[in-house]
């Protein structure tokens, strides 16, 4: 096997009507918050690849979630379910009113999850957050993950709060993807050194399609941002423009997207751009026209060393565009 | 047999499930009926009765535990369902060897019509009716009771629909029809046909029995010729017709390869044989032949010979034997000497005195039959091969005879084709000396009993009463006297036209038939072609 | 800047008709979806809006009965502006087109010169060819009854909104345009730097409420607008996340007061953002490829505009003073 062709198996489980396949149609199926209510239940289980970054595939796995299901994977399905699984994502229905049942449903899945593939991680999404009052949410949420901690035996999980709605979808999923993603060290190491030299307030690493955050880096006044969850925020708000662009230039919102944004003003600098075939690259910096200028100079220099940095020595790197022109445009997206 | 019917729908919290089921616990077990045990594990199924949303409306079905599953699943996508969409399947249940052909339209048309009814007024997906109870379950339940009963059934559901549904069996399609084939009845119409049947059907139905083409039928009925076709396709449809050919003297029929394992080693055909072709009563029904028959009742129309009082279906010998009165015609206007079979209108010929009045008559025994059949050879034409065996063949019926072969299989017609070589017409010769080329046997002067073969050298040595003109025919002259007449009447059949039917592909039942002159006349016409015709049999 | 008397909007119709949720939606950001929540208005709210022309926008609940004599006609229709009327497409809006006409006749003997912009409103849940027919139907009964009580040619126009897209700000942005004392002057200048940039198409847009005061005179492009319209969300959002102060932030050189941005999409359209003051911003949609190699001199170009633009409201708020805050259209100042 080649292997830097990474396919990794990824169930999406949970109670009929928690919203799976809500999450997986805005993330990865360009569907904006208001249309997935017009989506049916998923039948048995929906299988789709979800190319990730390039060279990451995801093999998802959308389980209907209804009772009848349920019973099939736990029995006659088992095997063939849980076997080889990366990563199990579990979505709680906050609202569910059999929360008890509930929990012992996702405990059985984790029982037959630790026979098969002991080695997942393990994602357990608090859905719907959206309908509890602001106020209570926090209280809610980490009540409810305690509760599903308790029932996770000796898996450690990650639990998020999520929602159509905002961008904690965002959050949840940059950070399941954040963990699949191959040699994230390098691509740190490399942003890092690149953010001081221009010295940017945040770095940011979006994956194209899903403008879910890769990674990020942010200087000490970028640590300062009073708003913590800013790259979900991105990430939404870019999505939603590009779902605009898309239907006001009568394309479909996957072939949609941005050459090239800047924007100046008194108190920041923002540059987007595309950085390899699967990234843009979202760079702040303080004030000054001209240094700003320089910085997106050094950003465009940045992507060939890039390149070369994720390519000699390691072999596991993101496939790189072959030559790209000035503006960011790339003549060739499969050089391996 | 219908083993079980269930309805099944997608419940947006449980999944697929089964809402009812007839017999009660015959998929999914019930408290209801603990001692039933559920002919399968429905979860093992499941995902064929409810598929995903992309294979529905397609009839599915599936093998699992010695059961076929036969369904047709629906899914309605409205903003009024919960979870947008309404998933449902109506499942019939039959043994995984049964034919299950019929019960394909009924899951169908069930499919449809509960379609049709959720979208009228949500009547699946208001039924909030415990399992075993309720409007669709009593559906069910009657739907299945009616079918494995009188498979049909009439459920009216509400005001505006009814839930009408009948087993028809799938038959191959029947072959098309031609003008020239004859159908037979095998059933008796008249038990069955009522004042609603088809207008076209109604009126040809009298005038099948066996001897009249379909183009003599059309014409007898008065009905259009396609419509004509298509009632009679129908009919062999459901397997109430026999197609035949045309029955004439100079056809030729020779036994199958089947011949040695069908009458040959049966002994109860040769019996069914001997009745069918008898005639005993020969002198007795002189009259009746001639009188006008009653129609309805002529014992031809059906095969087999129905027993009963209007059975026995003796005919007369002396009609085909008699010179003037040929079984077939092409011509309306012959149609009348057509019905020259007439039964006995006294019905005292039941087996036994068939039987008896046989050995009367010197009745030829099953050995006797055999040997008549097999003496049917390619070369000798009917009329030829009646003068040999005249003697056995008294008191037979001689179409009745071929006919009998046709049906049971083991004769079959050797057609015959012409085919014009494009060379010059060769001299006109005496037609025995052409060889190859087209000859002429005598012909007789009634229409439809035809010229002999080409190989029918031998025909004018045989002085038989129907061959009458045989020696002024038989010198084949263009410019022969006799025949002046003839020929201007029948030269509205211009070359152009007769052309072509010489390619070799249609046969002489095709062409008198479509150029409405006889076989005889077509003979003749053939002589007069401009180039060399050959006659092919086969 | 004139202080006391502002134009107001009325927003009237029946109760539940939507008059808070478009208010809400247009002049506050709320999102649409959370308009459900919004309780019914059992008094008479005054909104003040400061922006580019501050304005009032009084929402009626819709049970008032202002048209008794105990209501002081003069103390609501007194001050020039709009009567925004919004009728439920969705419900029976026959007793709502006899309540507006009783109004229109009642003010329209003291104060013709009041526009009367009557919002069909909620027509998000219609389909497409009922929205058409409705439309007419309204349109048509309403003339016929004005015309019934010969009242011919009434300042009467009429609308298809929702709050769930841009209908009701494209109708909002028509209403306001009204009421802008130097709407010519501001097309004039905006043609000009149209044509000579090779922009596709142009927008004056207030800010906060994503009205859209002024554009170029070509016909109204939709997708333009929309997009624009979106792009000054992002521009709003990203200012939020990063426009904060702090005190250890290295500044690196000059920078213009006005924030300037472009975005490049797929298909090599270009969409142009400037700041023009506190309130407005002008967005263009550039087409042309060439523009974009000189975006230097369109930079130059909107610059240019700025200057004349705050000009012109300068002028116009002055000449509001002077003549007691009397809003009046004027003859195009020239300069």
């Amino acid at each position: 096997m080649d292997g830097r062709k990474k396919k990794k198996k990824v169930l999406l489980m949970g109670k009929s009507g928690s919203g799976k396949s809500s999450m997986r149609s805005i993330i990865f199926s360009n569907y904006v918050a208001k249309d997935v209510r017009r989506l049916g239940a998923t039948i048995d289980v929906e299988h789709s690849h979800v190319k990730f970054m390039g060279n990451l595939t995801l093999n998802l796995w959308d389980c209907g979630g209804q009772d009848a299901f349920m019973e099939t994977y736990l029995a006659s399905q088992r095997s063939n379910i849980f076997s080889d699984v990366a990563v199990l994502i579990y979505v709680f229905d906050i609202e569910s009113r059999e929360v008890d049942r509930d929990l012992d449903t996702y405990h059985a899945i984790i029982t037959a999850l630790k026979e098969y593939s002991p080695h997942a991680y393990v994602f357990c999404l608090v859905h719907k957050l959206d309908l509890i009052q602001l106020e209570h949410r926090t209280r809610i949420y980490e009540e409810r993950s305690a509760l599903i901690r308790s029932r996770s035996d000796n898996f450690a999980i990650d639990t998020f709060g999520s929602s159509i709605w905002d961008q904690s979808l965002y959050k949840a999923w940059a950070g399941i993807v954040h963990r699949l993603i191959p040699n994230l060290t390098i691509i740190e190491r490399f942003l890092e050194a690149f953010a001081k030299r221009i010295d940017a307030e945040d770095v940011i690493l979006f994956e194209r399609s899903t403008f879910l955050t890769v990674t990020s880096v942010s200087s000490e006044v970028g640590e300062a941002n009073p708003y913590k969850d800013r790259h979900e925020r991105l990430s939404n708000i870019m999505k939603a423009f590009k779902h605009c662009a898309a239907r006001n230039t009568h394309t479909t919102p996957a072939s949609a997207g941005f050459v090239v944004m800047h924007t100046k003003s008194p108190l920041y600098n923002v540059f987007l751009g595309r950085f390899t075939d699967n990234t843009y690259i979202f760079v702040v910096v303080p004030p000054g026209e001209a240094a700003y200028n320089c910085a997106v100079l050094n950003t465009m220099l940045a992507r060939e060393g890039f390149a070369k940095a994720t390519n000699t020595g390691y072999g596991d790197g993101f496939p790189l565009p072959a030559m790209e022109t000035p503006d960011g445009e790339t003549t060739n997206s499969n050089n391996y | 047999m219908i083993k079980a019917i269930f309805y099944s729908k997608f419940d947006t919290q449980e999944g697929p499930k089964v809402v009812h089921q007839v017999p009660d616990g015959a998929i999914v077990p019930s408290a209801s009926a603990p001692l039933q045990p559920p002919f399968l594990t429905f979860s093992d199924i499941s995902f064929f009765v409810i598929p995903r949303q992309e294979l529905c409306g397609n009839l599915i079905q599936v093998c699992t535990n010695g059961y076929r599953i036969l369904g047709y699943p629906i899914c309605m996508r409205s903003a009024r369902y919960e979870r947008n969409e309404f998933i449902f399947n109506f499942c019939l249940v039959l043994a995984e060897e049964q034919d299950f052909s019929t019960y394909k339209s009924v899951v169908r048309k069930l499919a449809d019509l509960m379609h049709g009814l959720e979208e009228q007024n949500g009547f699946l997906y208001r039924d909030t009716s415990k399992s075993g109870e309720g409007k669709v379950y009593s559906l069910c339940e009657t739907l299945m009771e009616d079918l494995n009963n009188y498979c049909e059934c009439m459920i009216p559901i509400d005001e505006l629909n009814t839930l009408n549904i009948k087993l028809f069996p799938v038959y191959p399609a029947p072959a098309h029809i031609k003008a020239w084939h004859v159908p037979l009845f095998t059933v008796r119409y008249q038990t069955f046909m009522d004042e609603n049947w088809d207008l076209t059907m109604q009126r040809i139905v009298p005038h099948i029995n066996g001897v009249n083409s379909v183009r003599i039928i059309s014409a007898l009925a008065d009905t259009d010729f396609s419509l004509t076709c298509r009632a009679v396709r129908h009919l062999l449809y459901y397997g109430c017709l026999f197609l035949l050919d045309i029955f004439s003297f100079s056809a030729i029929y020779a036994p199958t390869a089947q011949f040695s394992s069908a009458i040959a080693s049966d002994e109860e055909m040769q019996r069914e044989c001997a009745r069918y072709v008898n005639t005993t009563f020969a002198t007795t029904t002189t009259a009746a032949s001639l009188s006008n028959l009653p129609r309805f009742t002529n014992p031809d129309a059906v095969w087999p010979p129905v027993e009963g009082p209007t059975g026995g279906g003796t005919s007369d010998i002396a009609s085909s034997s008699g010179a003037g009165s040929p079984p077939t015609t092409p011509l309306p206007s012959s149609a009348a000497t057509v019905t020259l079979e007439s039964q006995d209108p006294h019905p005292h010929s039941q087996l036994t005195t068939i039987a008896e009045r046989g050995k009367e008559h010197e009745v030829v025994d099953g050995v006797g039959l055999i040997e008549l059949y097999a003496s049917l050879k390619q070369g000798q034409n009917v009329k030829q091969w009646y003068m040999q065996h005249s003697r056995q063949l008294a008191y037979i019926d001689i179409r009745r005879f071929i006919t009998f072969g046709i049906i049971k299989g083991f004769l079959y017609r050797v057609h015959k084709y012409a085919y014009a070589t494009g060379l010059p017409a060769p001299p006109i010769k005496s037609s025995h000396h052409v060889g190859g080329g087209l000859t002429s046997g005598p012909s007789s002067r009634g229409p439809g009993t035809g010229t002999n073969s080409p190989y029918a050298t031998s025909a004018g040595d045989d002085p038989a009463p129907i061959e009458q003109h045989s020696s002024s025919v038989q010198s084949g002259s263009r410019t022969g006297p006799f025949n002046d007449d003839e020929y201007e009447e029948e030269d509205y059949v211009d070359d152009k036209t007769l052309s072509k039917y010489l390619d070799g592909m249609h046969c002489f039942d095709q062409i008198c038939t479509e150029l409405e002159i006889s076989e005889k006349d077509l003979t003749a016409r053939l002589k007069r072609y401009h180039g060399e015709v050959m006659i092919i049999h086969r | 800047m004139p202080q006391e008397p502002k134009p107001r909007l009325l927003l009237m119709g029946l109760r539940r008709s939507g008059k808070s949720s478009i208010a809400s939606v247009v002049f506050h950001k709320m999102p649409p979806n959370e308009t459900l929540f919004l309780e019914s208005t059992t008094r008479i709210q005054k909104d003040s809006i400061h922006s580019f022309m501050d304005f009032q926008v009084w929402d009626f609940p819709g049970q008032l009965e202002y048209t008794e004599p105990s209501f002081d006609l003069e103390d609501i229709f007194g001050s020039l502006g709009a009567l925004v009327w919004v009728i439920d497409a969705q419900d029976d809006y026959l007793d709502s087109i006899s309540r507006l006409n009783k109004t229109i006749l009642a003010i329209q003997a003291h104060y013709p010169d009041i526009n009367v912009e009557v919002f069909i409103h909620k027509v998000d849940g219609l389909s497409e060819e009922f929205r058409t027919d409705t439309f007419q139907d309204i349109v048509q009964l309403i003339s016929d009854e004005l015309h019934d009580n010969g009242y011919e040619n009434a300042p009467v126009h009429f609308y298809l909104t929702s709050i769930y897209d841009y209908s009701v700000f494209e109708a909002f942005s028509k209403v306001i345009q009204k009421l802008i004392p130097n709407l010519s002057t501001l097309e004039n200048l905006i043609n000009t730097l149209c044509n000579n940039c090779g922009f596709e198409k142009t927008y004056l847009f207030d800010v906060l409420s994503k009205i859209y005061i002024a554009s170029d005179t070509r016909p109204v492009d939709m997708s333009c607008y929309e997009m624009c319209s979106d792009y000054i969300d992002v521009i709003v959002d990203i200012s939020e996340l990063y426009g904060y102060e702090h005190r250890d932030r290295k500044i690196k050189g000059e920078q213009a007061q006005e924030a300037e941005s472009h975005v490049v999409l797929h298909d090599e359209t270009m969409i142009h953002l400037m700041e023009m003051n506190k309130y407005l911003c002008l967005l263009s949609v550039i087409r042309n490829p060439e523009a974009k190699e000189k975006k230097g001199l369109i930079d130059m170009n909107c610059r240019t505009f700025q200057e004349a633009l705050n000009e012109v409201f300068s002028r116009s708020w002055e000449e509001q003073e002077a003549e007691q805050g009397q809003l009046k259209a004027r003859p195009d100042p020239e300069h």
